[in-house]
Formats: C-alpha cells, structure tokens, sequence
C-alpha cells in the first residue's frame, strides 16, 4: 500500500469481495533447496491446487537429483509423498547445483544450475520502536522493529533472504499448582508446572535485504520483524533467530516478483498479476510454465533475546496478558470447590493452602493459571533465563 | 437614435416589469402585450436578428420601449390602447421632431440605394443566404451622408447564442476593425452608408455581413463552426457542424461546460467533462491517465496552449491539473487527428487558456472543501494588450490535521498551480502570445513505507511564446517556441543508513511554423515544420544522508531529436463532398550519448543473454526510425441534414510510458524509442453517420472504428522500470487491436445535455518463445481497460435565471481483472498463482450524481457576482470496486474490493467574479 491518499481514505474502504474462479491451472510446483549446512537437503514436488481446497496433491515416483558443477550425482528418495531427501551433505561455496527430475509419465525436468554463496555472518540484531499502520486496527499501532546489519569484506554475498523463528515466555497471574479432577472432586499437586510457558512463530512473509546500490558492502537497518505491543509477546522475555540466505541474483529477483504478488494488492497502482515461472524447465517443452524454485543458498544465523523489564524502553507500553484475569481468583472452602466448578467449569484448582477450617482454596479460570492448553511448558532447547 | 418618443407622449401609459437577458425583442414585445393589454402592430421580419438586455420594475411602457428600441430602426407611436411599430418611418405628431431629418444631400450612390430600395433588398429571390441579405442599420431618417456611425452588436454561436469572445470584426476597405469582447459585444465606428462587415474567429466560418448604414445601430451576428477548424462539438453543440464538417471523433468542450456538472469535491474539472464524452475513459475513479477509444494512457497527446503535460493529475488522479477557471476550452480528437499535432496513437486533448479581457479588469475565484482559486485578467494596454495570472492552492494539511486519526496526522499532502498567459496585439496582422504553467504536487505517507519511500514531489512545467503573424488575406502563419517539462522526486529517510532521493525528469523544447493558406474559397492548407528535442533522466538515485550506505545511481539519460514535416488540405470538392488530406512525415533519432546492450539472438532478453555493450559519443546518431503518416477523411452530405463520413489515420508514437500498474502510477517513466524499444504505429479506420433532427434540437451520430497497433508496449510480470539500466529486459512489445461503435445522442435548448452509448473492445498479444514472453498462452486478450459497455448521461435544466440543475449518470462494464487460478506452497507460504490475465471483471461501475448551481441576484451595482454550487458525488451511494485483489489468510483465499467513494458525497462551493 504505497500510495495512500488520505483524501480517499476519509472516503475509501477494502471490503471483501466475492468472486468465483471457475479454472483451475494444473502445475508443477518446485520447492528445493540446497544449503551449506550439513544435513539432509529437501526438494518437494507437488502441482498446484485448486482455490480454497487445500489438499496437497503430491508428486510421487519421481526420479529426482541434484547435479554439481563437478558432475557429482546426489540422489534425492522420496520420504513423504512427494518429499524427496538427499544423503546428508553440505553445499560448498562456488560451487554450482542443478535440479534434475524425470516424472512417472517420462516428462523430464531441470532447474539452471546455480553457485551457492557463502553468507557472511550477521553483524547484529536490534530493535527500535516503531509505529506502523495497522490494518486490523485502523491505526498506528507501537512496537519493536527488530533490524539486522550485516556485511561481507569479499562482496560476493549481496543478495539476501531472511526468515525468523520468535518463542516468547508466558506466565499466567496464578499458576495453577493443582490438577483437580471432578469426577470424585478431588485435586493432587501437578508434577510439572503450568505457569510458565512458551510459544513459538515464524515468518510468513517473503523478507529480503540488497547491497546493491549500497556502499561498503554493507547492509543496515534491514527491517525483519515487527512486533506489536498490541500482542501478549513482549510481555516478558523474547527471543528471535534470524536465519540469513545468501542467493544470487536471479534467485532473489524470482522473490522479489513473488513479494510483489503478494503484497501489492490494495493500491490504488496494484501490480499486475500474473504467473511468475521460477528456474524450472522442462526440458522437451520450454513453453510450460513451471512454479516454484530450486533455490541454492549459503545460511548463517543468529539469535538474540530481549526482556521487556530490563529493555524498557520509553515508549514501548508494556503488553497487557492477553487474558482478564484481575480479581478472578476465588477464595473458597474446600467444600465449595464443586459448586464453583459447577457454575464455571473451566476454573483450576491454583492452591490449596492447607488450612481446613477457613477458606484456603484458591480458583481461578484456566486462561489465568495454566497455560499448557494454549502453549508449550517445555524450555525450547535455545532458551537462556 | 430614437430620442424624441417621450416627448410625443402626451397620454399616460402602463408600467411593464420585466428582466430579459438576450431575449429575442418579439418575446419582450409578447411580454408587454400581455402586462398591458395593450395590442402592437408590426411585421414578423423586422425583428430578425434583434435580442434585447434589459430590467423593468415598473417602468412606464413608452421609456421601456425606448430602450427596447434604442439602436434599432424601429419607432413606436401609442394610438389608445394600441402601440403601431413602423419600420424606419416615424409617425411624426409634433412638428419640432422635424429637425432630426437630414441636413445635408445625401450621397448619390446611397440615395439611390434608398430609393430603389430593392437594389439591396433581396433581389435575388428569397433563397438567398444571410450573407447576400442587406440590413438597414439605424434609422433612415436619421442619417447624415459623410459622417460617421457606430455599429455595435453581438458576435454568438449561430446555434447556442454563447457569446463569442475575441472575434475579429472588421469593415471590408476599411481600416476600422475591433474585437469582440467576453460577451461577444462589438462596436464598429464607420462612414454611413454602403459596407461590408467582416468577422473572423478562430475556429469559426468567417462570416459577412452586408450592410447600409443610416445611423447608429444595432447588428447582431451569429456565426457557425468553421469545418476547417474540424468539428467542434460543443455542449450544446453547433449541429450543422456535426453533419458538415470532415472530421470525426471529434469533441469540444468549453470550461462554461464544467459549471454544468456536478462535481467532486467541488472541482470544477474539465477533464471530468471530458470523461463523459463516447470513447473517453479512465481506469477507475482516482486514476490518473485516460484511455481513449481502446488506446493506452500514455497514447494521448495533452497540450496546453501547445505545450504538452505528462502528468495531468493532481492528487494521483481524484483532479486534473487544469483549474477550470483558466481555462478557455478543450478539444479531444479520437480520430483522423489533424497532422499538425504531435503524433500519439490514441488522441489528442488540445487545451488552451483564457485570454485576458484587454477592457477591464475581471476576477474570478471560488472556495470549495479542498481548494481556494483566484484568477485575475488584467488589461495591460487598452484593446491591446492584457495578463492573466491564475493560481490554485489545496489546504488539505491543514484538513487533514484536524482529522483525529494517527494514520492522517503524519500525511502531507498538498498541490497548488499556476496559470500565466499574456497577449499582446501589436497591430492587425501581428500577436504575440505567451503563456506558462506551473503545478507542483507533495506528499508524505505513513511510515507503512519503511521499505519504500516516504515522501513524493512532482511537478510540470511548461511555457510557450508564438508569434502570429498574417501576411495577407491568404496566408498567415505562427512560429512558437515551446518548452516541456515534466519530473518527480523520492525521498526516504526513515533510515539513516538508507536514506535516499530519487528523481525523475524528462525536458522537451520544441521550435515549430505552422502556415495556413487560403488559396481558394474551396481549399484550406495547412504546412508546418517542427522539431523537438528531448532529454529524458530516467532515474537518479542518491544518498541522503551523511551516513547513507546508498551509492549514487544512475541510469543513463535518454535523447532524441525529432524532426516532422507536415502538409493538409481541406477541400471543398462540391456543394456534397469535403475532403481532408493531411501528411506528416516523421523523423526520429535517437541519440547518443548512450551505451546500448546486445542480446544473443535467439533468447529472451534478460542478465544472462546480454553479450555486449556498445557506447555512443555525445550527438552521435544511435537509432533512427522514420515513416509517413496518412490522413485522410471525407464527408459526403446526404442532405441538408445528414451526412456520412469515413477516415484514415496512422501515427506513429517515439515516446512511451513504463508502467507495471492498471492505471497511470505517479513513479512511471517515459522512455525514449531505440534499438529495442520500438515506436508504437497505430492504424484507425472510422466511419460516422450523422444526422440532425427535430429541426436541429437534436443531433445525433454513429461511429465506428477499427484499430490496429504495432508494438504496444507491455510489461514481463514482475517487471521493474525504475533504476533499470537494461530496461528492454522488463519490456515487452506485442500487437494490438481495438474497435467499437459509439451512439451520441446531444439536445440543445431549456433542457439541455447529451446521452452516448458506447461498445468497445481492445486487446493485446503477448506471444514469445519462453514462458516470461508468453501472456495468456500468446494468443490476443482484453487490456487492463477494456470496457465493453459505456453508458453516459449529462443533462442539465435552467428553472431560471440563477437556477440551474445538471445531473449525470455514468455505466460502465467493470474492467478486466487477473484471478487466482491455483495456489500452492512455497518455503511454508502459501502463494496464489495467478494465470489468465484479465480473464474476468470486476463488478459494473454505476454512479450518478447531480448539482444545482444557483447564482445571486444581478445588481448592476454590485461589486461581484457570485453563484454557489451544491453538488452529491454518487447519489446512490453505490460501492463501485475501483479494484480487485486477493490475500490468504489461514489458508483461505479472501477476494477484497477496494472502494475509493462509496458513499454519496457532498460538497459547496462558492465563486465569485469581480
């Protein structure tokens, strides 16, 4: 959304619209990858679906390698339907790879052979705050723009694709201590707690950085990813990996046409739309278009964290919990469990403090005192306290 | 004069009231009968021709008829209740009016004219035109032989009555000429007796009129299109030029015309009139650039007083650069364009400016929700030489300020112009002209932008000097020296690091001579020469900031020479046949300095295919194209009332606008011809039907036409234009071809205005040999504004004197838009492959909106006049999608519309003239 004229956006407005796409264009699909990094490296087949009936339709059987420069073979065996998985290997830089594969029906298919290039580390990861216009909203909204810097001496790597892995920490007002089971109204201490928790996303949008046109082979202040107070996530403590691919050219011009697609629609200068081919081809018919890209890649990567107490910052708000959970701890008898749990069922059990004659249960809803049923309790493996 | 009927008057007579403004006098005559009851005696014929201005308020009948009178050759006398008109006779009842007869002999020639009155008088038989017609001026017995009089009168439109400013009138053999004024007034000073008057008006039949002056008097003269000046469709259009002239897919509008529209945002507009007429179309409301009968918008030539714009919108589109109130008149050619114009494919939109009023000075200016304008004509040597400065400006900040909403607080945006032109008689046969225009549009957005640019700034500007000059009756000609420029700036400075601008620029400067030569009354010629040079900055983008990592790039500049020779005629074969026969001849070049890249044969262009780079030194000749360009349309009349009309044109297009939006985009860029951009050629046959009816109250015509394009630039999907130094890579060129059939419908009088229907098609080939070349299969598919149907409706209705209603209705078939036909996933996101471009519509567009304009009452003492105009945008509120786009959200993919005004929208405004 480029554009916008406030004039027109006093007036103007987005509805949804409903249309019908009555055709349905068939197509291969390509979704590989080789990378640097030593492991098992992936290429998906599958053609395209029709609108809105989100049934993967795999291609299987297919005979699928990857070729380097050097005429090294690597097969690549089908695990899923339509996952094809090489030998664990590494890509080395400099050196070239071509997608090769034959389909049950003999149609045969090849990538142009692309040189993986080493990506230079990532300088640093930062925050800023920020306020961007939101669309759900209306308005702007305030929040923390993580950037990265990076920079290669060599100047081979200048084109670049990010992706990001967030986990935030949760903690509930009340952690629920007890597991209470109505069927004979009794409750036992939990062996694990539920009070803490932690909760994982990753990008869904195409994010691209260039040195081209820049200086010192230097890039600066690329926008990653922006987070919103409006959102639970910068509640408490925050991580994010950012996740550096070093493409070549052609690779990164074929995203950032797909970028385009997918975001230009709403202007009043929308792109044109259209099929985007990729690097594919089939050998015997040029002509057919072919989806999807074999995309060769050098990736490096690099993880920060961020607490919402010990970054404060002066404008950044601090995120409510995205539940209402002020004054709805309930303090009972333990004879009244049963009828609270009666009215409100999806109250837990958070203490039970132990003095029979006085009220020492203490309840509260579930959304407030255990977070297990919306998030995971378990410490991801990167998680520094 | 008649100055003794009072005087004669012993009996005491009614009072009449009245307000006539140009009424004919035998209505103020009707008028007075029935007031009074009294009964006038006369014959019909003497009130050909006469029209009569003038406020009543209970005013007695005898002073009334006095002024009804003054200037005329008609007395009164009162018997009773009867009021006897005579004819040059007064009925002499007092003795001392016998002085006001003649003093001296008259002269012998006129004597006898004024004896053997049907020497003059029709003696040729009744079929005569008004041209062989006498009229008497004056009172016969008022007229002294050797002295002089004043003629005075009116110059209008034969058919509409609107006055016509800056007609030329002069006496044939005579020195005395004068020009008419801004209500087509003229006064003539001339010996008595004999003469022939002459009015000659730029784009009108000079006309003549024969004459016999006795005394002073009154002469009003209307005058019809001229078929030279090829087809002026007017509002309320000159019917008999519709029927006579050669041209077609013609239209002329007047900036009187946007008064009678509703409007939007209370901005008169006249490009808005414009999109009303048959052919005439934009993308979507909003949208800058227009697509003229299936052509691209970047194929119309769009001149002001000579000087060609690029980009004529303000606000993206939602106004044109045009303030009405500058604004003389427009014409749009969809077809047959005359060859003296600059060659685009589509049409042409020849604007020109108001000259000043050289008598008095005359303000306008008008306060509406978005803008406030003043224009000022300023009289700089009496009759001679006059200015007129006009200037718009927006205070939309300051509205948007005042907007409680975050996102519109941190938006700027503003556009103001400027108008100048000055004009300077130097005598008869020597103008000069100068004009110049200035607009400027800025904007700053939210920080949605923080991967783009922040803030945009573009600006046209243009000046023009010509030199009329006519060497005799039969020749006369212009030389002009005109200047183009038209440029945009980028800034972003979110991020230190990356903080840049980026300009765009593009300048023209032009020398042409245009003669006209009237060897005949059957032919019209007209030759010219022109030569144009253009410098064209696609894209420079630097750091702006101390700290900014942005290296300076360039793209290199583009420069071409262009060199066109032209020769028409317009010839009267017959009382039956016209023809029109025009030739240009087109000389491009591209030149150098220049570096120009070679691509493998064979290959699509692209990074990998480019082989070598070859480099030109500055002047050095890098491309030439050249061609001859044929028009030719002919008329033939079936009757008085109708007649057909076929035509030919080719043009030839050498610059080309880059854009991979729908619509117009404020970040497009012209691009030169070269060795991989080649012209555009386009081939328009039409024919028209046209016939008038209902005694001329209705006019109406059918046109078809079938085009035919060469190398209709299109785009890779995907493409980028900016900062591309390989532009050919992005591009692709492919046929194309359009054709339709367009109804007009036009009414003049009280209830006034038109209806059209038009069915259009246009498409384009996109067909290579690999899958980035190939659109839609390569085979032939509809354009981004392909709209089969277009209805129009514009009407307009005069309750009064200072009330007006106008309401228009617009239909159009929605245009074509790209569907999603799959989707699939690509590294964990889920994309939507799009195919078939332009394979469906977005819903029809309908909108009607209506105004009334109603103007403060005329005091002659007052200081200004002023009217006020209310008007609802979209009375039916309907929510017409400008487009149609898609977004998957879990998995689903949603179809969104976006509506620019969906809801009826009004607006006041307030003008005044002073």
């Amino acid at each position: 959304m480029l554009f916008i004229a406030p004039l027109w956006l006093l007036t103007s407005c987005v509805k949804p619209f409903d249309y019908e796409s009555v055709s349905y264009e068939k197509l291969i699909v390509v979704d590989g990858s080789v990378t640097d990094v030593e492991k098992p490296h992936r290429v998906k087949l599958q053609y395209t679906y029709p609108i809105n009936q989100n049934s993967i339709m795999p291609i299987q059987n297919a005979t699928v390698w990857v070729q380097d420069g050097k005429g090294n073979r690597y097969p690549f065996m089908e695990s899923e339907k339509g996952e094809y998985l090489s030998a664990p290997f590494a890509g080395i830089s400099g050196e070239s790879y071509q997608l090769h594969f034959t389909t049950t029906d003999g149609k045969v298919y090849e990538s142009s052979a692309v040189t993986l290039k080493k990506s230079p580390p990532i300088d640093s990861i930062y925050n800023r705050y920020a306020e961007l216009p939101s669309d759900e909203l209306h308005r702007n909204e305030g929040g923390l723009q993580f950037f990265i810097d990076t920079h290669d001496d060599k100047g081979e790597a200048r084109h670049f694709r990010y992706e990001w892995e967030d986990t935030y920490l949760i903690r509930v007002p009340y952690p629920s201590n007890f597991h209470y089971y109505p069927e004979n109204n009794t409750w036992e201490m939990r062996e694990e707690q539920v009070g803490t928790c932690y909760t994982s996303s990753q990008s869904t949008r195409i994010i691209l950085g260039n040195m081209q046109g820049k200086s010192q082979n230097r890039l600066a202040e690329v926008p990653i990813h922006f987070v919103s107070q409006e959102n639970p996530t910068l509640r408490n403590r925050y991580t994010i990996l950012i996740r550096q691919y070093s493409l070549d050219e052609n690779t990164y011009n074929y995203y950032k046409k797909i970028k385009e697609s997918i975001e230009s629609g709403g202007s009043l200068f929308d792109k044109q739309q259209g099929s985007i081919p990729g690097n594919i081809e089939r050998t015997d018919n040029p002509r057919e278009p072919v989806l999807g890209y074999f995309e060769v890649a050098g990736i490096t990567e690099m993880r920060t964290f961020f607490d919402y107490t010990r970054d404060l910052k002066d404008k950044l708000k601090k995120p409510v919990f995205p539940y209402y959970c002020r004054d709805q701890l309930i303090l009972t008898t333990n004879d009244s469990v049963a009828y609270y749990y009666n009215q409100n069922r999806t109250l837990v059990v958070v203490n039970d403090l132990g003095m029979p004659f006085e009220p020492s249960m203490e309840l509260a809803p579930r959304e407030c005192a255990d977070c297990s049923y919306y998030a995971s309790t378990k410490k991801p493996d990167f998680w520094v306290d | 004069m008649v100055l003794v009927s009072s005087v004669i008057l012993a009996q005491n007579l009614p009072v009449v009231s009245g307000q006539y403004q140009n009424k004919p006098t035998l209505d103020v005559i009707h008028d007075f009968e029935s007031q009074t009851g009294y009964l006038f005696y006369y014959q019909l014929q003497w009130f050909d021709s006469l029209f009569t201005t003038a406020t009543f308020q209970n005013t007695p009948l005898n002073e009334a008829l006095d002024i009804v009178f003054q200037y005329t050759p008609l007395n009164y006398h009162p018997d009773k209740e009867q009021i006897i008109l005579t004819y040059n006779v007064k009925i002499i009842t007092s003795p001392e009016i016998g002085r006001s007869v003649s003093k001296h002999p008259v002269d012998g020639s006129v004597e006898k004219g004024l004896i053997f009155e049907r020497e003059y008088l029709g003696s040729a038989g009744a079929n005569k035109g008004i041209e062989d017609q006498v009229f008497e001026i004056g009172n016969r017995n008022l007229m002294v032989t050797g002295e002089r009089a004043t003629l005075a009168g009116y110059i209008r439109e034969k058919q509409t009555g609107n006055p016509i400013e800056g007609a030329f009138v002069f006496a044939e053999g005579s020195s005395a000429s004068t020009i008419s004024d801004e209500n087509g007034f003229y006064s003539l000073t001339l010996p008595n007796g004999k003469e022939k008057v002459i009015v000659q008006y730029v784009s009108m039949k000079a006309t003549s009129r024969r004459i016999v002056l006795f005394s002073s008097g009154q002469l009003n003269i209307d005058m019809e299109e001229d078929i030279i000046a090829l087809m002026e469709v007017t509002i309320n259009a000159d019917r008999d030029q519709n029927v006579k002239s050669t041209q077609m897919g013609m239209s002329k509008i007047s900036a009187k015309d946007t008064r009678n529209m509703p409007v939007v945002l209370g901005e008169k507009d006249i490009m808005k009139v414009a999109t009303t007429m048959p052919g005439v179309q934009t993308v979507g409301e909003g949208a800058s650039g227009y697509n003229v009968r299936g052509g691209k918008s970047d194929q119309n030539l769009i001149q002001l007083n000579g000087a060609n714009i690029y980009n004529p919108a303000h606000f993206f589109g939602f106004f044109s650069i045009f303030n009405s109130d500058a604004i003389d008149n427009m014409e749009i050619y969809k077809s047959s364009v005359p060859v003296q114009y600059d060659s685009r494919l589509s049409s042409v939109f020849d604007i020109q400016s108001k000259k000043a009023n050289t008598e008095k000075f005359v303000g306008v200016g008008g306060i509406s929700p978005i803008t406030s304008k003043l224009n000022l004509e300023i009289p700089i040597i009496k009759d001679k030489a006059g200015l007129m400065v006009g200037g718009r400006t927006t205070y939309s900040n300051w509205v948007l300020k005042k907007v409680n909403n975050a996102n519109f607080r941190e938006n700027k945006v503003s556009f103001a112009d400027f108008n100048l032109r000055y004009d300077h008689e130097f005598n008869r046969d020597n103008f000069l002209t100068i004009s110049g225009y200035f607009s400027k549009d800025k904007f700053r957005l939210p920080s949605d932008t923080l991967f783009s640019f922040s803030e945009f700034s573009f600006t046209n500007a243009n000046g023009s000097v010509s030199w009329n000059k006519r060497f005799n009756d039969k020749l006369n000609g212009k030389l002009s020296a005109i200047g183009s420029s038209y440029g945009y700036n980028l800034l972003y400075d979110e991020s230190e690091y990356n903080a840049f601008k980026q300009d765009f620029g593009l300048k023209e400067y032009t020398l042409r001579s245009d003669m006209n030569f009237y060897p005949s009354e059957e032919h019209e010629i007209q030759f010219g020469l022109i030569s144009k040079y253009y410098h064209i900055n696609p894209g420079h983008r630097y750091p702006n900031d101390a700290s900014s990592l942005i290296i300076p790039q360039k793209t290199e500049d583009d420069f071409g020479l262009e060199n066109a020779l032209y020769i028409s005629d317009q010839y009267e074969l017959g009382p039956n046949i016209s023809i029109y026969g025009g030739l240009r001849y087109n000389l491009f070049s591209r030149i150098g300095p220049g570096s120009m890249y070679g691509y493998t044969e064979g290959s699509p262009r692209n990074a990998v295919s480019l082989t070598d780079t070859t480099t030109y030194s500055p002047g050095q000749f890098i491309k030439s194209y050249h061609g001859l360009e044929p028009r030719l349309s002919a008329r033939y009349s079936l009757d008085d009332q109708a007649s057909i009309k076929v035509g030919f044109s080719r043009s030839r297009q050498n610059i080309h606008a880059l854009s991979n939006s729908a619509s117009l985009s404020p970040t497009d860029i012209w691009r030169l011809s070269g060795p991989h951009l080649l012209p555009q050629i386009a081939d328009q046959l039409s024919a028209g039907y046209y016939k008038n009816i209902l005694s001329k109250q209705l006019e109406a015509s059918v046109e078809v036409y079938y085009k035919k394009v060469k190398n209709l630039v299109d785009f890779k999907t995907g493409a980028e234009f900016l900062l591309n130094n390989a532009v050919e890579t992005a591009i692709l060129q492919g046929p194309g071809k359009s054709y339709g059939v367009e109804l007009m419908v036009k009414k003049s009088g009280k209830l006034n205005g038109w209806l059209n229907y038009t069915y259009a098609r246009t498409f384009i080939q996109l067909d290579g040999n690999y899958p980035e070349e190939i659109v839609n299969n390569g085979l032939f598919f509809p354009t981004n504004y392909d709209k089969p149907h277009a209805l129009n409706m514009v009407a307009n209705y005069k309750f009064t004197h200072r009330v007006s209603m106008s309401t228009n209705f617009t239909f159009n078939s929605g245009r074509p838009v790209t569907y999603p036909v799959a989707s699939y996933d690509f590294k964990g996101i889920q994309i939507v492959h799009y195919s078939d471009r332009n394979a469906y519509r977005i819903p029809d567009y309908i909108r009607m909106d209506i105004g009334i304009n109603i103007e403060e009452a005329h005091k002659i003492e007052k200081l200004a006049h002023s009217y006020w105009s209310f008007s609802i945008y979209n009375l039916l509120g309907r929510q017409n999608p400008y487009s149609v786009f898609f977004d998957i959200k879990k998995g689903i993919v949603n179809g969104y519309q976006l509506i620019i005004f969906g809801t009826p929208i009004p607006t006041i405004s307030y003008n005044f003239r002073f």
